[in-house]
């Protein structure tokens, strides 16, 4: 067990790293840069996790949400058109109904943190390391086990692969499969970063 | 404590990276030119922009990925609890399995797998 002091030294810093990088997130222009540091952002979370002795959440916090869910999130919007997401630009009444979003939802979370009791736990420590314990719980097929929903859990999985399959095949426009670009509006005025002579000027530069 | 040593590793990892990064600025000589900055400087000239609409392909299999990545999440628990559970533990995580694998002969079937 860390000494009392070092505990509260490293919960501050993930706490402030986790707030910085959700700054990062908001104020990011680029897409994969915000995507970058949300994987931060929920890397942070993993770590306070980690200090609440939930190594297996920390675990599948990492496996599932820093390695799934944000590169799934960079494809979704990948795969609308961009163009206007780029060029962004919120009207001001948007703006302030975004801000009275943000207020109400921090007005709920003070609200709940004041009002809720926090109560310890009875055991000052796990008993046991609790990957174990759920390990046990899940596959108990006795009473008090959760097996049954062990085994939903893979039946709502096969639906999720039945249900993406089925929508993302529907929307792939057919006898098109893949899009190179080229034929977009707008790639016609793209003007590559040098010309072709002073392409064959750096050329002979290097020959030099 | 066992994680100090995820925090050690996180901590020289970062100063690897950071530390080549720095050094390569420090000591490479600074001369950039249009071809130079240009993303593929050694091939084709690129052409139009880098974000592009993607085909909807690349997130089938990202849904894909993270349906199997959840699984592996479950199959920690059980390999960890493994020793202290008999026969029926094994068959138990057949069934989950089996059904999982169900869900891949069907995206199979469908050509979700296949590259398009």
């Amino acid at each position: 067990m860390i000494a009392s002091a070092s505990y509260t030294v490293i919960f501050y810093l993930l706490a402030a790293l986790a707030v910085l990088l959700s700054l990062a997130v908001v104020n990011a222009w680029k897409l994969l840069r915000a995507a970058i540091a949300l994987m931060g952002v929920l890397s942070m979370s993993a770590g306070l996790y980690v200090m609440l002795d939930a190594s297996f959440l920390a675990g599948v916090q990492v496996l599932v949400y820093v390695g799934g869910i944000v590169v799934l999130i960079v494809f979704a919007v990948m795969l609308t058109r961009s163009a206007e997401l780029l060029q962004d630009n919120p009207a001001p009444l948007r703006k302030i109904l975004g801000a009275i979003a943000s207020l109400a939802f921090l007005a709920a979370t003070v609200g709940v943190f004041r009002s809720s009791p926090f109560l310890l736990s009875a055991e000052k420590a796990p008993l046991r390391d609790n990957t174990t314990l759920i390990g046990e719980k899940l596959l108990d097929y006795g009473a008090g086990g959760y097996v049954l929903p062990f085994e939903i859990i893979s039946l709502l999985l096969l639906i999720a692969i039945i249900g993406g399959i089925v929508v993302a095949r529907k929307t792939e426009p057919q006898g098109q499969p893949f899009t190179t670009g080229g034929d977009e509006a707008g790639e016609a005025e793209f003007r590559p970063p040098f010309t072709q002579e002073e392409h064959e000027d750096e050329l002979e530069l290097v020959e030099k | 404590m066992d994680y100090f040593f995820v925090l050690m590793l996180a901590g020289m990892s970062a100063a690897m990276v950071a530390g080549g990064l720095a050094f390569s600025f420090l000591i490479a000589p600074h001369r950039p030119g249009a071809i130079k900055n240009s993303p593929y400087e050694c091939g084709e000239p690129p052409i139009g922009q880098a974000w592009v609409q993607f085909n909807v392909g690349y997130y089938l299999f990202g849904l894909l990925f993270l349906v199997f990545d959840v699984e592996a999440a479950f199959l920690y628990p059980w390999a960890v609890a493994f020793h202290g559970l008999g026969f029926m533990a094994f068959l138990e995580m057949g069934i989950f399995l089996l059904v999982l694998i169900l869900g891949l002969a069907y995206a199979w079937k469908k050509g979700a797998l296949e590259w398009v």
